[in-house]
Order: structure tokens, then C-alpha cells, then sequence
């Protein structure tokens, strides 16, 4: 099952922690954003293998936009 | 046969409901029968059954033929963890669990009773809808059911399960009640299921991903808590009236004390990350303030930037309200005003005690909130924390800014004692943006503008990026070692035990719904 990790909130892309075939579970960080003037770890929330990594550091991401797929 | 014989035999018959085979579909759905539920939800041995005996008097469409044991209903009363409660639990088995005019008053009486007696009451609902043959005598039913669980609202705590389909009118009984459970994938709520959706808008869905236990608890916030499965369910249902009062005549029950009220919490020194960027999850703060680390959430999976929990402190029930810096920077925004207000209004109505924790950014910007209405959600939340009478402590950890500082229950809206860690940052807004506004002319006149700029947000952040100020004013009335903050906050409720406080006398307030 494919399952989207996306941006709960408006917000800048600081740091993406994986990479495609990597293995995660739902604890996983898997990106660090910043909004409001606070850095945001995102969770994988689902286990499986990273397919797709779809933002890029120092680039903005609207809420909802997809971080990473996990298969 | 003698009439004894007759009365076990006419009991054994009811107690299987709508008969082995239906039972065992039940089972094959991953469902337990009304019976079974009960049980479980129960303190062994201790339920007893009232209305065994009652069948419909339909006689339309053959109904007159059609035997339904209970009236698809099991109503009754019984112990958890000692204390009264009363439940009903629709049978699946028996009809389809629908509803008519007997079925519903089974209800209504138990609902009575719960009322009167002054004790919670859990609904378990498991049922195909309205039972068409009734007609309107069962809509009757529907809304007799509804200004009940009204009218007891505040008065005992309601609890409902969803543990089957729950459609069309027969969601607004768990919805007017104070907590949702479903369990995941057998349970779904909606107004209007899929087959109708498709027809009037042409959208396709599935029951589960519209109405399932994973929608209403992480997207609509209809209901507050999801099990694994019915006996998860059940056993959390008497977890979690174990936090609560019998009734808002009595207080939440009192534990033993067997974790030290002078604990410190040593790790609270110099938790506080020192880059205000930084993040860290706010249930370490609630556990190391919580007898024995132990907190009930309410609406885990919803509105994640703020946390809703039952703790004891001293044995004694507390309602946490408490920013959570790891999710969404713990702003606030429609979604976490909305569940911080209606968990104010539950505490406040069965007396329970509230702790607020602050560290909070500000309001969430944006298009979307502010056109959804973050105004009058908002709102909510203040007048909630205004209304409440209860025994109110805040203690703010680090960022209280602005309109978020004031409606994370400031001074000025009730809060009786208000701590500070002497990490805590209590101003109209963060250094960065207050520098920019108050020197915008230095700044841009400066022959060095950035080097201007820094110097003055560092000015800014020296002079009011701290608790002092607040503290000067009495608006925080101590700043606090963080280790002491259990045995600070323990103290404070202790103090307010004997608060009183009377509102000025009205009919009701005009809560902004």
C-alpha cells in the first residue's frame, strides 16, 4: 500500500532524513521543517520502504504537499 | 413444565438473541454480541438486565409475525471498578439492531434512571438505523433518545461506543454525548452512507474511509478514542470512568496517595532546549508532573498540537490543556481550539480541575484559517476558559506570545495561580518580529542595517523575552525552579480545593459555536 507523507502546515523543507529503498517505521523522522519560527520533525507514521522522496531542502511546501512516499 | 422450568427456559431463549447462527456472523464480523459487551465493560458478574420481557406491538407488514427478543436491545445496570453505571448495548442479531418504539423506550428508561440515580451512562451502538416498519413511531424514538442524552448533558457522564454501523439520525445520540469510542474497522458513523453520496454528488467512497474509527479520529474529530478491536474498546471506556465523577454532585474519585507530593522531577532542570527553534514532546512534562507518570489523553490521534489528558496529582483528578511544541510548532489554530474548549467544558461541568501548560507560538496565519474562522473558534476556547469555575493553574515553560498567551488561560481570564519557568518568554510577540516594529527607523537609518537590526532584536530579548516582566505586574505570581513543579502544582491545587466562585445569574451564556 502506498501511503504519502505530507506537510501538516505551510512550511520551509530544512532537512530530508531519507532516502529511497531506506527502511522506516512509524517513528522514523523522515524531514525536519521549520514554521513559525520552530523546527517541526515529521514521523513516518507507517512502516514500509521509502519509494519516493518528493521535496527538497530550502524549498517551501503548502499544507498537504508530499514529503515522501513509503511503500 | 413447572413455571420455573418456563421462566429459565423463556430466559435461555432471549439470551441467545437473534439465535446461534446470527451470533456466529457476529462473531465472523470481528464483533462481540450486546451481551458479550456488557460483560466486559462490567465488573465480573455484576451486570443485571431490565425489560427482558419487552417485544414490539407492530403489527404492520408482517411484523406481527416476527419475534425480536430484548426489541434488539440489551439495557441494564452494574459495577465498574465498584461504582454504579447504567448501559445499553443495541443488538446486531435481533433486526438488525434497528430501532422502534419499544427498543427505543428500553432506552429512554435506562437513560431515566442514570439521570436520576445520579450515575454515568454508556450507550453502545450497533444498529442498521430507523425500523422502517415502525414508521414515524420510531423517529419519535430516535428524538425521545436525543433530548435525553440533552438534558443529562453536564449533569452524568455519557459515553457512547460505536461498535457496528451507526447511520443517518442515529448519530446525533453519540454526538450530543461527552466521549466517542469506535473501533477500528467495524465501526462507521455518517448522515448519509456511500450509496447516497454517489447518487446526489457522483463521489465515490468507501463506509470505512468515509464514516470508519481512523476518519472521525484523525479528520472530522467526531469521536475521541479508537480501540483495536470491542474488548480494547470497553476495557479503555473503564479507564477512562475511572477518571471521572458519578455525577457533577459528586468529585472525581479520590485515589490513594502513593506517589510522594514533595517529588521532585530533577530532569526539568534545563529540559527546555535553549534554541527557541528547538522542539520536545510535552507528555514528558505531563508524565513527570502525573502520579506515577499516568495520563488518560482524550483526542490522541486529533488537533495533535494540543494535548487534552486526565491526570492524578495527589490522587485527585486534573484536566491537562497543554501546548505540544512537536506537532505543528503547538500553535493554535480551529481544530485545537475547538478540543481544548469542549475538554475545558467537560472538566469545568464535573468539577474537575484545570492545569494549563504553556508554550505557544502564536495563532496559525493563514488564508485557511482565518476564512474557516479561526475568529469565532477561537473564541470558543476563551469563553470556555472564562466560564469555568473549577480550580484553574497555568503554568506557562516558554513561549507565551500574544492573543495565544491570553487564551492559554492568562491571568486575566481566570486562571487562579499562574507559575513561570524561568525559561518562559511572556510578551506581545517574538524578538525577531517585535524588533522590526518598534525600531523599523533605527534599523533602516543605521549605517549597517542587519548589525542594527540584530543588536535590537538581542535589546528586545533582554528586556522582554523573559518572565520578569509578567511577574513584576503579578500577572505570573512565581517564577519556578522547574524541578519543584510538581510539588508547586500539587500545592496550588491543594490550596483552591475550597475555591468558590459564582457566576452572575443568567439563563445561560452564548457560548460562539
Amino acid at each position: 500500500m502506498k501511503y504519502e507523507v505530507k506537510s501538516p502546515m505551510p512550511a520551509t523543507v530544512l532537512e530530508i532524513l531519507v532516502k529511497p529503498g531506506e527502511m522506516v517505521n512509524e517513528k522514523t523522522i523522515v524531514a525536519t521543517l521549520e514554521s513559525m519560527k520552530m523546527e517541526m520533525p515529521i514521523f513516518a507514521d507507517a512502516d514500509g520502504t521509502v519509494t519516493a522522496v518528493s521535496a527538497a531542502p530550502n524549498t517551501t511546501v503548502p499544507k498537504g504537499g508530499v514529503l515522501v512516499v513509503i511503500e | 413444565m413447572n413455571k420455573l422450568d418456563g421462566l429459565f427456559e423463556k430466559k435461555s431463549k432471549i439470551a441467545l438473541g437473534g439465535g446461534q447462527k446470527r451470533i456466529d456472523a457476529q462473531h465472523a464480523r470481528n464483533k462481540l454480541t450486546a451481551r458479550e459487551r456488557m460483560e466486559i465493560l462490567f465488573d465480573k458478574g455484576s451486570f443485571r438486565e431490565l425489560d427482558v420481557f419487552v417485544s414490539h406491538r407492530c403489527h404492520n407488514f408482517g411484523m406481527e409475525e416476527t419475534h425480536a427478543p430484548g426489541d434488539g436491545v440489551v439495557t441494564g445496570f452494574g459495577r465498574i471498578e465498584g461504582r454504579p453505571v447504567y448501559a445499553f448495548a443495541q443488538d446486531f442479531t435481533v433486526l438488525g439492531g434497528s430501532l422502534g418504539e419499544a427498543h427505543a423506550d428500553k432506552i429512554v428508561k435506562v437513560q431515566q434512571m442514570a439521570l436520576r440515580m445520579g450515575a454515568p451512562l454508556v450507550g453502545i451502538y450497533d444498529s442498521g438505523g430507523a425500523r422502517i416498519q415502525e414508521g414515524v413511531n420510531s423517529l419519535d424514538g430516535f428524538a425521545k433518545i436525543f433530548y435525553q442524552n440533552t438534558i443529562s448533558s453536564g449533569v452524568i457522564p455519557q459515553i457512547s461506543v460505536i461498535m457496528g454501523p451507526c447511520a443517518g439520525g442515529a448519530v446525533y445520540s453519540p454526538a450530543i454525548t461527552d466521549f466517542i469510542f469506535m473501533v477500528d474497522q467495524t465501526s462507521q458513523m455518517f448522515i448519509t452512507g456511500p450509496l447516497v453520496i454517489k447518487a446526489v454528488t457522483g463521489e465515490d467512497i468507501s463506509s470505512e474511509a468515509l464514516g470508519g474509527a481512523k476518519t472521525h479520529n484523525t479528520v472530522s474529530g467526531v469521536a475521541q478514542f479508537i480501540g483495536k478491536n470491542d474488548k480494547e474498546a470497553l476495557h479503555d471506556v473503564r479507564k477512562l470512568l475511572s477518571y471521572l465523577p458519578s455525577s457533577n454532585r459528586e468529585s472525581s474519585p479520590c485515589l490513594e496517595i502513593t506517589d510522594a507530593p514533595d517529588r521532585l522531577v530533577e530532569r526539568f532542570n534545563g529540559f527546555i532546549p535553549d534554541d527557541p527553534k528547538k522542539p520536545y514532546d510535552i507528555y514528558e512534562i505531563i508524565k513527570g508532573l502525573a502520579d506515577h507518570g499516568e495520563y488518560y489523553d482524550v483526542m490522541p490521534l486529533f488537533a495533535k498540537n494540543i494535548a487534552t489528558c486526565f491526570i492524578r496529582i495527589n490522587g485527585k483528578t486534573i484536566g491537562v490543556i497543554a501546548n505540544q511544541p512537536l506537532f505543528m510548532a503547538g500553535c493554535l489554530d480551529i481544530n485545537s481550539s475547538d478540543k481544548a474548549a469542549r475538554f475545558i467544558r467537560f472538566c469545568d461541568a464535573f468539577r474537575i480541575p484545570l492545569l494549563t501548560l504553556v508554550d505557544v507560538p502564536g495563532f496559525l496565519p493563514g488564508v485557511e484559517q482565518e476564512t474557516g474562522g479561526i475568529i469565532r473558534h477561537g473564541a470558543k476556547m476563551l469563553f470556555a476558559y472564562c466560564e469555568a469555575t473549577v480550580p484553574k493553574v497555568t503554568m506557562v515553560l516558554r513561549k507565551a506570545y500574544g492573543g495565544a498567551y491570553i487564551a492559554m488561560c492568562s491571568r486575566g481570564l481566570g486562571s487562579d495561580i499562574n507559575f513561570a519557568w524561568p525559561t518562559a518568554q511572556i510578551a506581545v510577540m517574538g524578538a525577531e518580529g517585535a524588533a522590526d516594529i518598534v525600531f523599523t527607523k533605527e534599523i533602516n537609518s543605521a549605517p549597517a542595517p542587519e548589525e542594527k537590526r540584530k543588536e535590537k532584536i538581542a535589546e528586545y530579548e533582554e528586556k522582554f523575552n523573559n518572565p520578569y516582566c509578567a511577574a513584576e505586574r503579578g500577572y505570573v505570581e512565581d517564577i519556578i525552579e522547574p524541578a519543584t513543579a510538581r510539588q508547586k502544582i500539587l500545592e496550588a491545587f491543594e490550596m483552591l480545593r475550597t475555591k468558590k466562585q459564582e457566576l452572575p445569574e443568567k439563563r445561560h451564556g452564548n457560548i460562539p459555536l
